[in-house]
């Protein structure tokens, strides 16, 4: 019987996608660049990169969105020449194709990119590689640190962090000091893998930082790296002019059960912003403290039920943990 | 009064010049969650043939040619 | 239309999966995984690329159980007591082992979900006991990664096909299903040894307040043809009577995403702008604070940016107005709505069936199997409770490798010729009408009367006027017409439609407590009575072909929930002030 008319067709006519892909018409040849793209055929890989080369923006633009299902070495060369498209909008597809990339052997192609004159082409570059984690990417990444551009430097520190490798410590804690503001966010949330005692330097560094975002990444990066010695710094934050500072050292506070803060924490159970005076409750809770608790009934007794349901939470952690 | 036949405001509206389908597109027909597109039999051309719009957008995201507006039916406007 | 409507296309399968959206596809791949030289078909009314819950995609995991933030046992245990106890606890550890797993498949397969600069999976802590939210600021491909790998796998897509009637042998086994496609009404008979019903919610049962059809919360074309589908083949279904009702963007009618802005500080206020919900869950108790809320002097209710920093919204919207419901930004465009200076309105949704938020559903066991031998169920259709889309996923998958398995051990069952006969008149019946009802007038009748008469709180006497209506609707079902393949789709859907809203309303009436919030609050008896209805409510069709109940115990707990665990739980909803 028929299958035909019931079912999508099974993979896709090359020859017929090869002929039409030298259409005069560049509708036809975009037509055909997103059947090929919808088919997953894998032998459909070489018309692809072929298209990138077509005179039409539109069809390029559509061969390079087509080319991130073909991770490997020749998409990735192909999508890496695109990243330099004279139309922005091929580049941009390009890219996006190129962040879905996790084979190694796409590297090679993002690597020769890296120096290239042009920033935002390094910046995308950089993008490409983190999630392939090469360590060949390692040494050229702590170069471009120091790179002129700022968002290069960002993408970079992306790329050192999926790496997750000690020697990059200093480098990222020296990022950390950078000019550019969402490149000391970065390198600060990069440095979460890395032990508490080669990193307290930075936290302290970014818990003093003149933009509220790094002081409050830097918040949260104490408490989620266990470092204990940021302690006295933290009880200081909890003081920031700005509640979101506050909200993530309470929450760092939490996590590393600072006994010594349960003071500086209960004199937050007044503050007018509910989220900060909910973390506030769940902190004094997981730091176990009997002295907590005239701070938790205060709290128990909140406007705001989410303070109140912490609280009471709290109460409980520490009821049972005295039994 | 009301007439049996209504005037409407569609929420799908389609630009003939940037539309493809002449020359063989059929995404945003194939995209449709509720298949309310269709190809129009005189001009080639999509347009929204039954009157049932999620106001979802998958016809106008996948455009290749960015030819789909879809707005907000008014009821919800 | 061609001559050909009236003789049947006969096609033989091993392995039907009814329902291209987010389970189908998973248990049509997973079939085909466990045995390559299966066949493997996969029914969508819509077609593949776009279709289902998250054809626009999905901007979060909400019940992600990733190792070093939550465990299986501790997620089991949260939503049995989110589920007021009743639960099968067996079908929820079967998803909560596998879950993370999926997790990792589909970020391979290209699904991006949140991470840390680290590249590890950044896990957001929305609940207060456990931490399961996995945002997915870039969840806007789901569809097309997963139609890939069909692709790949070569399962046979059918699209524009609604399957209209399962098929059952003497026995009462799965014999196949019929299927009417949308372009050209063509029918089609499918043979196969084993059917996995993925159909999705039933979320055209109430009417959006705005009373607009296509307004719904739900995407539409989940018109609840599964609970149809499985109720006339005779499987049961369970607890109908816990109905999905969701918080929503007034209106619009879009997810507010309170888990997408939770982890940015967002919340849902009242008019004074202060949080009021006292329930920690996702659950029917949250619902009925919110309706509460919205009844009292305090409402309507909100959801509150503006107290956040103008980085973090931009990073808000930058999610929300793109993933999921991406319209949204211009819906609030076109109203002049700025988080950062407003709050936005919200609303309760109209009724539904759904699993993926609350409990209801296809009755299946931790195999994904019904009550029918070799029929299966997954998704927002099937009664794992809380199963959201990564439930959907892994449901979806143990269905397709269990249905493989049961499929090498069968044989096709005869089929029955009356069967197929009398859903050729059923099927033919609105092409023949010259002229009669319109879909849209029918279906927007049955709405309405469901919300009048079925929306929670419940009562008795309204349910039975519920009833009569719908009955007399029943009987106009013949004099439906359409005129083209399209609106047969949709008179057909209408009669999905008025099953579930008898079903609804059948079940709501068997349950005589009040369980579940606002899901079943009933006027008459408005206290949980743990005594008498501590049990499952099973709803079949029975000899005589119309609705039946009946209890069903529940399970022994494989996981206990200690009365200690419990109260603490309790405590954190139980207001502790008036």
């Amino acid at each position: 019987m028929a299958e035909r008319s019931f079912f999508e067709e099974q993979g896709v006519d090359l020859d017929d996608v090869a002929e039409r892909l030298q259409s005069e018409d560049a509708d036809a040849r975009r037509i055909a660049v997103v059947e090929l793209a919808e088919s997953g055929e894998p032998a459909g890989e070489a018309l692809l990169v072929a298209a990138l080369r077509d005179p039409h923006s539109g069809v390029r633009r559509a061969a390079a969105s087509a080319l991130e299902q073909f991770d490997g070495a020749a998409a990735a060369s192909a999508l890496a020449e695109a990243l330099l498209d004279e139309d922005a909008e091929v580049a941009a597809a390009a890219d996006a194709s190129l962040r879905q990339f996790r084979a190694p052997e796409a590297a090679p192609p993002l690597l020769s990119l890296v120096g290239h004159e042009r920033a935002d082409v390094r910046a995308a570059a950089w993008r490409g590689l983190r999630g392939l984690r090469v360590a060949a990417t390692l040494v050229p990444a702590l170069r471009a640190l120091d790179d002129v551009d700022a968002q290069v430097r960002r993408e970079a520190i992306g790329a050192l962090a999926y790496l997750k490798d000690e020697t990059t410590t200093a480098a990222l804690i020296r990022a950390g000091r950078d000019d550019h503001l969402e490149v000391r966010r970065a390198a600060l949330a990069a440095l979460a893998f890395a032990p508490a005692s080669m990193i307290l330097e930075a936290i302290l560094d970014g818990l003093a930082d003149r933009h509220w975002r790094v002081r409050e990444t830097a918040a949260s990066l104490a408490g989620r790296a266990g470092a204990a010695g940021a302690e006295a710094s933290l009880i200081a934050a909890l003081a920031d002019d700005v509640w979101q500072v506050a909200l993530e050292a309470a929450r760092s506070l939490g996590r590393l059960r600072a006994g010594g803060a349960v003071v500086a924490l209960g004199a937050l159970a007044t503050h007018p912003v509910s989220n900060l005076r909910k973390e506030v409750a769940a902190a004094l809770g997981e730091i176990r403290r009997h002295e907590a608790l005239c701070h938790l009934s205060l709290l128990a007794e909140d406007s705001d039920p989410d303070v109140r349901k912490i609280a009471r939470w709290s109460i409980h952690l520490i009821d049972s943990s005295a039994r | 009064m009301s007439f049996a036949e209504n005037p409407s405001e569609f929420p799908v509206t389609v630009d003939p010049e940037k539309c493809i389908a002449d020359k063989g597109c059929t995404i945003c027909v194939d995209v449709c969650p509720l298949d309310v597109l269709r190809i129009h039999p005189e001009t080639g051309k999509a347009h929204m043939k039954y009157d049932e719009c999620w106001y979802c957008l998958p016809c106008e995201l996948d455009c290749p040619t960015q030819a789909i507006a879809v707005s907000i039916p008014y009821l919800l406007r | 239309m061609s001559q050909n409507l009236d003789t049947d296309s006969v096609f033989d399968a091993d392995v039907l999966v009814i329902g291209g959206g987010t389970a189908g596809p998973l248990a049509a791949y997973k079939a085909k995984a466990a045995n390559p030289a299966l066949r493997v078909v996969l029914l969508e009314k819509a077609n593949v690329k776009r279709s289902g819950a998250i054809a626009i995609g999905m901007d979060g995991l909400n019940n992600a159980v990733v190792p070093g933030f939550a465990t299986p046992e501790q997620y089991v245990r949260e939503i049995t007591i989110a589920n007021d106890g009743i639960v099968y606890q067996k079908a929820l550890l079967a998803y909560a082992e596998r879950s993370f797993d999926m997790i990792r498949e589909l970020d391979q397969w290209g699904v991006k979900f949140l991470k840390d600069e680290n590249g590890d999976f950044d896990v957001k802590k929305v609940h207060h006991l456990g931490t399961y939210v996995l945002p997915m600021p870039e969840g806007g491909s789901v569809k097309k990664i997963l139609y890939r790998q069909l692709r790949k796998a070569q399962v046979l897509i059918s699209n524009r096909f609604m399957a209209t009637r399962l098929l059952t042998a003497k026995d009462g086994r799965i014999a196949g299903a019929i299927a009417v496609n949308s372009r050209s009404a063509e029918l089609l008979v499918i043979r196969a040894k084993a059917v996995i019903l993925a159909a999705g919610a039933a979320g055209r049962l109430g009417l959006p307040a705005s009373g607009y059809l296509w307004g719904t919360y739900e995407n539409p074309a989940n018109s609840g043809d599964g609970y149809a589908l499985a109720f006339h083949a005779g499987a049961e279904l369970t607890n109908l009577e816990c109905f999905q009702i969701n918080p929503l963007i007034k209106d619009y009618n879009g997810p507010a995403c309170a888990y997408v802005g939770g982890p940015f500080g967002a919340y849902t206020a009242n008019s004074r702008g202060e949080r009021f919900i006292e329930c920690d869950y996702w659950s029917g108790q949250m619902m009925l604070e919110f309706y509460r809320e919205l009844q009292s002097g305090r409402g309507p209710v909100f959801l509150k940016f503006d107290h956040l920093a103008p980085e973090t919204i931009a990073e808000v919207e930058g999610i929300l107005h793109k993933v999921e419901r991406p319209s949204r930004g211009q819906f609030h465009a076109g109203r002049g709505t700025d988080y950062r200076r407003d709050m936005v309105e919200m609303h309760i949704s109209e009724i539904g069936f759904c699993s993926g938020h609350s409990a209801s559903g296809v009755w299946v066991d931790e195999f994904a199997c019904t009550t029918v031998a070799g029929l299966y169920a997954a998704g927002d259709m099937a009664s794992v409770p809380h199963n959201y889309m990564l439930g959907a996923f892994v449901n979806g998958a143990i269905a397709g490798e269990h249905a493989a398995e049961f499929s090498r051990d069968s044989d096709l069952a005869e089929l029955d010729p009356g069967q197929i006969e009398a859903e050729r008149q059923r099927t033919r019946a609105p092409l023949r009408n010259a002229t009669g009802l319109p879909a849209n007038q029918v279906e927007y009748k049955i709405r309405r009367f469901v919300n009048d008469y079925l929306q929670p709180p419940k009562s008795p006497r309204k349910y039975e006027i519920a009833q009569k209506r719908f009955a007399e609707i029943r009987d106009d079902l013949k004099r439906l017409v359409a005129r083209d393949a399209h609106e047969l789709m949709r008179a057909l859907e209408v009669h999905s439609i008025l099953d579930c809203a008898e079903m609804a309303a059948a079940a709501s009436l068997y349950r005589k407590e009040s369980r579940w919030g606002l899901y079943h609050h009933r006027l008459d008896y408005p206290e949980r009575d743990d005594d008498e209805w501590f049990c499952h409510v099973q709803l079949y069709k029975d000899a005589s072909g119309a609705i039946a109940c009946r209890k069903r115990a529940v399970d022994p707990y494989i996981i206990p929930v200690e009365t200690a665990e419990r109260d603490a739980y309790d405590r954190l909803r139980i207001l502790a002030r008036n």
